[in-house]
């Protein structure tokens, strides 16, 4: 028998060595050294180190399934995140955040291996359609047995009984509910913007209606507002990403279509399966052929009409956000515009005067709880706590600004912002703090709170007063699902596709009419439009 | 003309219709990337203006580049990437190579139900989650063993290897024990060195796989720290593929999109650094295909 003897050179060895070593290491938990900003941890950085199950003493540990609302956000280290330590103190638990992955499939993937391994988390974010199908799973728990207005006292503040049990309930049949709705903010400050100065240049006044909009259109685009000699301006513009039109434009508004889908004489009204839509694409079709609009508007994507505005191309523009205009506020698009031409000045309206260009919202994204983890009761109960904390005024104001004294100063209701230590301490470190901001909208009014920041003018103040004193149509008031063996994807991908192409002339306004004719009667348009029909008389929006 | 000139006349021809051809192809086939890279270094404004579609920029900046390294996390995606595929790809090796040699000797004890096992795993897989329930249950979860050591051995790169193995030749083997030589220094110091062609294959084989690794990246890690860098790409970008009824009803979502040229700088930071290493080892890859066909 030959003897075997094990010689090795030695750098074969080393590397040998260093590989299982590495292994080893990957394998010995995430102890990489963190290269954001901390110096030496006493505690393990994030949230590695704490076993889902088990306690560290007496202590639980919740864990929270959400999601990045900015992608890859990340929580500082525990000394830093001051959210974290006022939980852990107040409720004796060790809080686990697993926040990694933006909303989308691959968060629910992840999610799913994780239930189908029994290692549930505690509380589940979800949005509608999952939660719909994790029901249909049979994989949640009625969560009527923890949620009461006695057991959550702050959230009760910002949602009612009648939307959580009733409205916001995935079968209206039945007393069970599996979800319960994170509040979101009751209107979204929808507003369009002009360009002040082009107008006082042009003489022209800010528009009310229809024809005015397109006349001051026309003005920017070929009467040189910006007085450089270039024909190098638009009226108008939009980022269609290549599908539909959008709801941009005032013609909608102008031809009766009041919001996206919105409930007006106790009718369901869907913006893309109205028949009134043939106008409204014949008067979007006028614009586009008189060259009033941007020419990229159709292809353009996200926020390129937005930086067309900024850039001095484009006078009109529709934002969502309500922070367009805010001159006060340096990252505003108005703010950038003042860099690119000091004589900028946005002024907003509503483009169509006295009539609601949007609906008031609706919440999407719920908490679930799944049957694994609610075997544990006391868990549940403890976890469901925390969340209420959320929304009592100092969870709020936790989640939302910061630490009083620190970031905001207090003086009875009225809350004033300390944008440099916000930004110091927050903005600057990744926006940490977004990642509990899911749980709270920003609406301090719902508590009766008042917060000012004290960079804007008073011109910005009004602007925000008069965006609130818009007109808003009533949204559907419950989320609705398209009925078994409606082909949603489709329906809207033709609708998209028509009013696409008759807007940029390749198909006459009256094909709208044929088209919707189509959809409605041989693609299951009616069936969708009656079920959306009857879910809201069901939940109580309807006669 | 001679007939031996007009013969050569229509060579030349068929040769510059040829090259004219493969030009075009080689063109159409490059293009996309060197369009992504253009895009990537060309200011925003300018994409903006021409509807997202420039050739040749007027100005170029890196800016794009720049907001993507200040981006959260990318450059912490970066080094977990590097970090992964180098020691996995190394462990890839060793674990491949020690398995590969002793199953490719056939006087190996139960070779024939070795080999059996080995090949069953090639046809049937427990799935996902039995798979994942074995990486919790051994404490891998939320670490960066859960991305090298699951993943260790592939069998198909494995009988790739074994039968590069078999076909060495014996007489080396043989020489080498007459000099008294151990099994392991065997492996290291005559085999591998080698079997250079094969070890640069599967080690690109391996270090690309790694380098794109995204499932095992999503639904094992839980630390945003320990993201590799396909998901944080991913992350960012998710965003984009917003379908159009959701993008009316929820306006304010499109606010965080990254623009254009953003989501191209990503691009190229994706795929640059495997771009990089490609020709070093194309040598390698080229002789590899002779796989089978050594000459002593």
């Amino acid at each position: 028998m030959r003897k075997v003897m094990i010689t090795v050179r030695p750098m074969l060895m080393m590397v040998l060595v260093l590989c299982l070593a590495a292994v080893l290491l990957g394998g010995c938990g995430g102890n990489k050294d963190n290269s954001s900003n901390t110096t030496s941890n006493a505690t393990q950085g994030g949230t590695d180190g704490r076993q889902a199950s088990g306690s560290d003493g007496e202590r639980l540990t919740i864990e929270i399934f959400s999601y990045s609302p900015i992608a890859n956000a990340s929580l500082p280290p525990d000394q830093e995140d001051f959210v974290r330590q006022t939980i852990e103190n107040k409720f004796n638990v060790n809080l686990k955040m697993t926040y990694n992955m933006v909303e989308g499939n691959d968060r629910y993937n992840k999610l799913n291996v994780r239930l189908a391994s029994n290692d549930s988390p505690d509380i589940v974010i979800s949005g509608g359609l999952k939660a719909l199908e994790y029901k249909n799973n049979n994989v949640l728990i009625d969560l009527n047995e923890f949620v009461s207005p006695e057991t959550m006292p702050n959230y009760f503040k910002w949602v009612t009984p009648e939307l959580v049990f009733k409205r916001f309930s995935m079968d209206k049949t039945r007393p069970e509910i599996q979800r319960i709705p994170i509040p979101v903010v009751k209107v979204t400050p929808v507003s369009w913007y002009i360009r002040q100065d082009w107008l006082d240049t042009l003489g022209l006044k800010v528009p009310t209606n229809l024809e005015e909009f397109m006349k001051v259109a026309y003005e920017f685009t070929y009467s040189d507002p910006d007085r450089n000699g270039k024909k190098d301006t638009y009226g108008f513009s939009v980022s269609a990403n290549g599908q539909g039109v959008t709801f941009d434009w005032p013609q909608w508004m102008a031809h009766g279509i009041e919001g996206a889908l919105y409930i007006k004489d106790n009718k369901v009204v869907h913006y893309q399966m109205d028949y009134r839509a043939e106008h409204v694409l014949r008067d979007i079709n006028r614009m586009v052929k008189d060259g009033t609009v941007d020419p990229d508007w159709f292809l353009q994507k996200g926020q390129a009409h937005i930086d067309k505005a900024v850039q001095g191309k484009v006078g009109i523009i529709r934002d969502y956000t309500g922070k367009f205009g805010l001159e006060g506020d340096p990252a505003s698009p108005a703010s950038r515009s003042k860099q690119v031409n000091p004589n900028a000045k946005w002024t907003a309206f509503n483009a169509i005067e006295g009539v609601p260009g949007w609906q008031d919202n609706l919440p999407s994204m719920s908490y679930v709880v799944t049957k694994v983890a609610g075997k544990n009761k006391e868990k549940i109960q403890k976890a469901l706590q925390i969340i209420d904390f959320f929304y009592s005024e100092e969870g709020f104001l936790l989640a939302r600004y910061g630490k009083e004294g620190v970031h905001y100063t207090r003086n009875g209701n009225k809350i004033t912002l300390n944008p440099d230590n916000i930004k110091r301490d927050i903005l600057d470190k990744n926006y940490w703090l977004s990642i509990y901001q899911v749980f709270v909208p920003e609406d301090p009014e719902v508590l009766g709170l008042e917060v000012i920041d004290p960079r804007l003018t008073d011109r910005d103040r009004e602007m925000l007063q008069k965006i609130k004193s818009y007109p808003i149509s009533q949204s559907i008031g419950t989320n609705v699902a398209p009925p078994p063996g409606v082909d949603l994807v489709a329906q809207s991908k033709l609708e998209n596709e028509t009013m696409a192409k008759i807007a940029l002339g390749e198909l006459p306004p009256e094909a709208w009419k044929t088209t919707l004719d189509k959809i409605m009667n041989e693609m299951g348009g009616k069936e969708l439009l009656d079920s959306y029909t009857e879910q809201a008389r069901a939940a109580g929006m309807i006669k | 003309m001679s007939a031996i000139a007009r013969k050569t006349k229509m060579n030349k021809l068929e040769d510059a219709f040829i090259y004219a051809i493969l030009g075009a192809i080689a063109f159409t086939a490059l293009f996309p990337l060197v369009y992504v890279f253009i895009v990537s270094i060309t200011p925003l404004s300018e994409v903006a203006r021409n509807g997202g579609y420039t050739v040749f920029p007027g100005k170029v900046t890196f800016d794009a580049y720049a907001t993507v390294f200040k981006s959260p996390l990318v450059p912490q995606a970066l080094k977990v990437t590097v970090f992964v595929t180098v020691v996995g790809t190394l462990a890839n090796l060793l674990f491949t190579a020690l398995l590969a040699y002793p199953v490719s000797k056939k006087s190996l004890p139960f070779r024939n139900g070795i080999l059996l096992f080995l090949v069953f795993t090639l046809l049937f897989n427990g799935g996902l989650i039995p798979t994942y329930l074995v990486v919790h249950a051994t404490g891998l979860v939320n670490t960066l063993g859960a991305l090298i050591v699951p993943s260790l051995i592939s069998t198909f790169y494995l009988l790739i290897m074994k039968t590069f193995f078999e076909n060495f030749p014996e007489e080396l083997i043989e020489a080498a024990r007459v000099d008294g030589m151990g099994e392991f220094r065997l492996l290291f110091q005559i085999i591998l060195p080698l079997s250079k062609p094969v070890v640069a294959t599967l080690g690109l084989f391996y270090g690309v796989a790694h380098w794109n690794e995204f499932f095992a990246g999503i639904i094992y890690i839980n630390d945003p720290e320990l993201m590799p860098l396909q998901v944080v790409l991913r992350n960012i970008l998710v965003g984009s593929t917003i379908s159009g009824d959701l993008q009316t009803l929820n306006p304010q979502l499109m606010a965080e999109l990254p623009g254009e040229t953003i989501k191209m700088a990503l691009v190229v930071v994706s795929v640059l650094p495997v771009l990089f290493v490609y020709p070093f080892l194309q040598k390698y890859m080229t002789q590899g295909m002779m796989l089978g066909a050594i000459k002593g």
